[in-house]
């Protein structure tokens, strides 16, 4: 069967530049000033909320939600809601036309509950009102009739952690069966016998939180009633085409009837997902029931109950390795909450279960994974997915197992550490583009990580310092969660300028900057005859969701592709028209185009294509690129989930007061492999901003509820992120450059791989600090707080 | 959520505002920078008052720091900003000061909170009354029947309670004018560097003469039972008449400061931690203070 | 019903006479009743800073204030900085020096550069980074609105404040840099 031509198109041009240096280039891998800079510093109304002013009267959209966290639902009164005054309808259950479901990836999440309610934060009736505040107080007057039921906070009441077995409970979602939401596991080699014959053996029980993705934009949604009986909708969304298709099943209506525009994103991180698909929903059903614009905008407590978490982890594992410092065996048990509700749920044990063992060479691994309902705000995207709470257990267990061994923890991981050539614990042959052994070298230089080492084990007194390494391996894109896709639409006018669209969004990170590198790179002209047009369903294929770290290479290449197959018609046009020998001599360095050997007989960019125009060659292109489908048996986790890995090092170096438990990062070095760096302000700005992520994650950052299920903490001052006194002064970055065949430029991507790693350097770190062998084994817990830190302390009298 | 509704009184002198205060009590509450007052009634906590009686037009009047007669006077509606251009951050004999501006909110903060309504706030993270306390702080209130001067300590009842009168409104902060070679310091500190309630603040004013101690005030977060900052008696009056030096500070903070101080658990972490940072907190103040004065 | 309040004000250089509700919190006024989207809410609780903007040169929480508290006060938002057309040397600091992601924080942030350059000219990182604390960022730009400060600086002292947007979208608008 012969290979679509995309696949060849990019092959083609990776290995025509697989040896030209990054700096050779033109706009690939140059510091470029982003596309929306100037709109971002000017204030331009570029966020959902903004656009409420273009609209005229709309109606304001609150939902009210369970004050019960498990409940069933015998009686849903509105009637002296409808009554207040400013109220013009108020949409329960039974006013939805389509279904009543928003789930993500499986129907378990009604849009209004009706039956029963699963968190403190199930919508279970919608007050539309004139004014937001009008909506508001009327809501308070929805009176609910709950039969409440027990509430359970603590995924181990509903699984049992040492045979993974559903325990006897009431069911949160009895219309499943069972509270198990996936299962996932990998059986490869001999474990048992491989601990047998091991020289050492680490074992530990690792918890990390569920991180609440803390963006400064609330959510918001304006949905739109076109003449046609269509829908317009502004929403705050990562993935315009994943909320059409959820607006689609709640309305009825088919997706050409449903228009979704993503405008600029004040931070998404996997947060802006679900929530899109929910506020979008709810404005386009009563946008279309009154005939009137609708609007939702959250405050940040709304915005916090309504989207998703990080998963939490318990996570048993077991490591094996031979007195030469091989790895032998991993064995491990992992325990996922996702909450009251799927979300992506199912797509996240996945990725955990496949990167669970580290990138590493394990011959024998023994993996089991569940994922549990519990009546906790749902938890699904959230950069990492999945493998920042894999990484953080595999990279302590690699750290202890490097001291009972006697070894230097670098070398430990150097001698284990995938390479080209090498399989993954999965079976999969990484024939090239494996640069995690340059990746840490570069590391340890940049940090001088020998010499700090040897300093901090020498200091005494309260104040104490350490240094860690933690190593990562993150596959680019969704892997065996689906098909796997995206698009572009690339339109030169006649005029030369040329209209850009994707349909992936931008949430801070940048990666539309990284498309019209390769674009302009390809075409030849100058960046600054780009516009970048919003994410629009109506006007450009589906591009798939912005998510998996997936933009660079996904959207990457469908924009190779389409600016190839333009520049190939240019090329022959431009050709003929300078006589020049061959297509492939021609050179476009906008606005001249030339011959290579002729470069004083040029025509202009715009002669070009005004020609292009008479001589109807087509100067639009729909770029599309599909990934090969992955490859996943479930019985034995075994297949090529993903079809490139981004690795990375990290190190990072703590000062740790002794008498507080206070822990502060005083430097990082993060070395990424990511194939090619394709728009390098943003992978760098990726690189520090995951890392002050990362560090969040790893001492600060927790969502805490009260017994009856009530997270105690949706503010700022109560959920701590890092602020400017927090960042360390100084995070060094850079990047290796393993390309990656089938990869733009040979490029891979870095959204989620810049917070993989942060957290278990960190802790590392720590326990290098510590210096007490016991004690490094009970700093198994993120995050980290001072507290916690100081019970270590004092129960192994870590002194001065 | 509460409902964020009111109206507003505009007074056009102190005694008007008083008047209208006392005549719509309890349906009408100062609002001075409002960073806090308008945060509680956005979230529900208090129930929104049918007035705010804005003391804006009485800015020019009730912002100032004074010293005279002995003492060092703070005019209530004073800006946490305002401060740092006083004698208070000059001077080292209130370093404290400029400790707890440091950890106050963050900058932006600083320009629309005030002292007084600091004080008004009334809860274990109120900084200021921390420091204050520590500082034998009195504060003048203005009401329907005059004037009259409370020491700080006694006009905090509980957490968020001051005993006010109907209508009575802080006007002013009195400090007795400290000696020289007296100075303080604050600390405060949590998960993260700002924008946090702190685990254990605390305040020190030490009072010396060489390395002897005449006098030590000493004020944490929380003491004992209420929610609201106090001073540690027993430890001052051990203190008093000692020679300052490490192993002093580290002895009595260790030994005697948990008979006297019994802190609360919640969500954020323990009463056990709470205690041990309380001990850390004390003792860094008082070490810092020596420092200040030369003498560590 | 609540009562209403005159109040006179100028915002970014104009004068306006509008009446409102004694609740109405100023950053609702200046977001939907005058159109100044730039000004942002990320938590109406004063914690995240999106919402700074300056009164009477002041930075103020326009979430926690009062309009009708504010007759006869000057509101500058991220729109006024400069008159139209024109760029801030903040502004163009913040372009160059690469830090600006998902720019939700980015006005607030500029709101309080300037701030803080206004009455401190030559700022140490130390004075930066505390004012700098009073806007949360969650993309993780702290670092590089640091350099952007300092850059600022460095155009104040040359005298190059005001910028034409014209001169920046050539000078900058998708430009390879250094």
């Amino acid at each position: 069967m012969s290979r679509p031509e995309y696949i060849e198109i990019v092959e083609s041009v990776f290995h025509k530049t697989k040896h030209v240096k990054t700096d050779q280039f033109k706009y690939v891998g140059k510091r470029v000033v982003r596309w929306d800079a100037i709109s971002k510093v000017t204030g331009s109304p570029i966020f959902a909320a903004d656009l409420i002013n273009l609209v005229k009267s709309p109606v304001y959209v609150y939902s009210v939600r369970s004050k019960y966290a498990h409940a069933r639902i015998k009686k849903i009164d509105v009637s002296d809601a409808v009554r207040y005054p400013g109220v013009v309808g108020v949409f329960t259950a039974s006013d939805i036309p389509g279904v009543n479901d928003i789930g993500y990836v499986i129907p378990d999440q009604p849009l209004i509950a009706d039956r029963k309610v699963r968190y403190i934060g199930d919508t279970i009736a919608l007050v539309v009102a004139d004014s937001l505040e009008n909506a508001r107080e009327a809501g308070e007057l929805v009176s609910v009739e709950y039969e409440s039921l027990p509430v359970y906070l603590d995924p181990l009441e509903i699984v049992d952690f040492e045979t993974l077995q559903e325990k006897e409970h009431i069911l949160i979602h009895d219309e499943r069966g069972t509270d198990i939401l996936t299962r996932y596991r990998i059986r490869v080699g001999d474990v048992e016998k491989a601990f047998k014959e091991a020289s050492v053996v680490v074992e530990n029980v690792y918890k990390t939180p569920a991180q609440e993705h803390a963006y400064l934009e609330p959510e918001a949604a304006i949905a739109i009633p076109e003449p046609d009986g269509s829908v317009t909708i502004y929403a705050k969304t990562q993935c315009p085409f994943e909320v059409r298709r959820a607006v689609s099943s709640v309305l009825g209506l088919p997706y050409h009837m449903i228009r979704v525009i993503a405008p600029a994103l004040g931070g998404g991180f996997g947060g802006a997902e679900d929530v899109g698909n929910e506020i979008a929903a709810k404005t386009a059903l009563v946008a279309l029931a009154l005939k009137r614009p609708a609007v939702i905008i959250h405050t940040r407590e709304e915005s916090v109950i309504s989207h998703t978490k990080r998963h939490s982890m318990i996570a048993y594992y077991k490591h094996a390795a031979s007195r030469d410092g091989s790895l032998l065996a991993i064995e491990a048990r992992i325990v996922l909450d996702t909450g009251a509700y799927a979300s992506l749920g199912p797509f996240v044990a996945w990725r955990a279960t496949v990167h669970s063992t580290g990138p590493y060479r394990v011959r024998n691994a023994r993996v089991d994974l569940v994922n549990v309902y519990t009546n906790k705000i749902p938890a699904g995207a959230f950069r990492g997915f999945g493998n920042p709470q894999v990484h953080f257990a595999v990279e302590r267990q690699m750290d202890l197992l490097a001291e009972e061994l006697g070894i230097d923890p670098v070398e430990f991981r150097l001698k284990n550490v995938l390479r080209n050539g090498d399989y993954t614990v999965h079976g999969q042959l990484l024939d090239h583009g494996v640069g995690v052994e340059e990746a840490i070298k570069r590391a340890l230089e940049l940090s001088n990580y020998y010499e700090k080492k040897k300093l901090y084990e020498s200091m005494s007194g309260n104040i104490r310092r350490g240094i860690g390494i933690a190593l990562l391996y993150h596959g680019n894109s969704i892997g065996a969660e689906g098909a796997d896709y995206s698009a572009v639409s690339v339109i030169i006018n006649r005029d030369g300028s040329i209209t850009f669209r994707s349909g992936t969004t931008d949430m801070g990170q940048g990666s539309i900057q990284s498309l019209l590198n390769i674009a302009s790179e390809i075409l030849g002209v100058p960046l600054t005859y780009f516009k970048v047009e919003w994410a629009d369903t109506a006007s450009v294929p589906d591009s798939g969701p912005t998510v998996a770290s997936r933009v660079t290479v996904m959207t990457g290449n469908a924009t190779l592709v389409a600016t190839y197959k333009l520049r190939q018609r240019l090329n022959v046009l431009a050709a003929e028209m300078l006589n020049c020998r061959s297509p492939g001599d021609v050179v476009i360095e906008a606005p001249r185009v030339y011959c290579v050997d002729k470069p004083e007989k040029y025509i202009t960019w715009r002669e070009l294509i005004e020609q292009a125009f008479w001589k109807g060659i087509p100067l639009q292109e729909y770029g599309y690129f599909r990934a090969p489908p992955a490859e996943w048996h479930d019985e034995t986790g075994t297949g090529q989930p993903y079809f490139t890995y981004t690795f990375g090092a990290i190190i990072s170096e703590v000062e740790v007061d002794l008498e507080t438990g206070l822990v502060k990062v005083i430097e990082a070095t993060t070395v990424y492999d990511i194939g090619r760096v394709i728009n390098r302000v943003g992978a760098e700005l990726h690189a520090i901003g995951g890392y002050v992520q990362g560090m969040g994650y790893a001492l600060m950052e927790d969502t805490y509820y009260s017994p009856d299920g009530k997270i105690l903490n949706p503010n700022f001052s109560t959920y701590h992120i890092p602020t400017a006194l927090d960042a360390p002064e100084k995070i060094n970055v850079d990047f290796v450059e393993a390309g990656f065949v089938r990869g733009p430029f040979g490029a891979k991507g870095l959204g989620e791989p810049s917070i993989v790693g942060v957290a278990p350097s960190i802790v590392n770190a720590i326990a290098h600090a510590l210096r007490h062998k016991q004690a490094k084994y009970e700093v198994n817990k993120i995050p980290v707080t001072p507290d916690f830190l100081y019970s270590i302390i004092k129960k192994y009298g870590v002194k001065k | 959520m509460g409902r964020f509704m009111f109206d507003l009184y505009r007074p056009t002198s102190l005694d008007d505002a008083v008047k209208f205060l006392a005549s719509n009590y309890p349906d009408a509450v100062p609002i001075a920078g409002g960073t806090e007052l308008l945060i509680l009634i956005r979230d529900g906590k208090i129930k929104a008052p049918k007035y705010l009686v804005d003391l804006a037009p009485l800015k020019k009047q009730l912002s100032y720091v004074r010293v005279e007669s002995g003492y060092v006077k703070i005019g209530a509606l004073t800006t946490i900003w305002e401060l740092s251009n006083t004698i208070l951050h000059r001077d080292i004999r209130f370093a404290g000061f400029r400790d707890v501006w440091h950890k106050f909110g963050t900058i932006a903060l600083r320009f629309s909170a005030t002292i007084g309504g600091n004080i008004a706030t009334a809860t274990d993270f109120s900084d200021y009354i921390v420091l204050l306390l520590a500082y034998d702080a009195s504060i003048k209130l203005t009401g329907t029947s005059g004037e009259r001067v409370v020491p700080l300590e006694k006009l905090l009842v509980d957490r968020r309670r001051l005993d006010l009168k109907p209508g009575e409104l802080i006007v002013e902060v009195l400090i007795p004018e400290p000696p020289v070679n007296a100075s303080s310091a604050f600390e405060k500190f949590d998960r993260r560097r700002i924008l946090i309630a702190g685990l254990a603040n605390s305040a020190s004013y030490l009072h010396l003469k060489g390395k002897k101690i005449i006098e030590a005030r000493i004020s944490l977060d929380v003491v004992r039972e209420k929610r609201i900052p106090g001073r540690v008696k027993l430890l001052e009056d051990f203190l008093k008449g000692r020679e300052l030096s490490e192993e002093l500070v580290e002895k009595v903070t260790e030994e005697l400061l948990p008979g006297i101080v019994e802190k609360y658990t919640d969500w954020w972490t323990t009463a056990e931690y709470r205690l041990e940072m309380s001990k850390v907190a004390v003792k860094r103040t008082l070490l810092t203070v020596g420092r200040r004065l030369g003498v560590i | 019903m609540s009562k209403l309040y005159k109040v006179k004000l100028r915002v970014n250089g104009r004068d306006y006479e509008l009446e409102v509700p004694g609740c109405e919190r100023l950053v609702y006024t200046l977001r939907y009743r005058l159109g100044f989207t730039g000004v942002k809410e990320g938590c109406g609780r004063g914690e995240c800073g999106t919402c700074i903007v300056l009164v009477n040169n002041e930075p103020r929480h326009s979430c926690l204030t009062l309009t009708a508290r504010l007759d006869g006060a000057e509101v500058v938002t991220i729109e006024g900085i400069t008159p139209p057309g024109i760029l801030h040397a903040v502004q163009v600091a913040f372009i160059e020096t690469g830090g600006v992601q998902c720019g939700f924080c980015t006005p607030g942030m500029i709101m309080v550069a300037k701030a803080l350059i206004d009455r401190y000219p030559d700022p140490s990182v130390d004075e930066i980074r505390e004012w700098l604390t009073s806007v949360l960022c969650r993309c993780g730009s702290y670092s590089l609105f640091i350099m952007a400060v300092k850059k600022a600086v460095e155009y104040l002292k040359k005298g190059q404040v005001f910028f034409t947007e014209k001169e920046v979208r050539e000078k900058l608008h998708l430009k390879v840099l250094g």
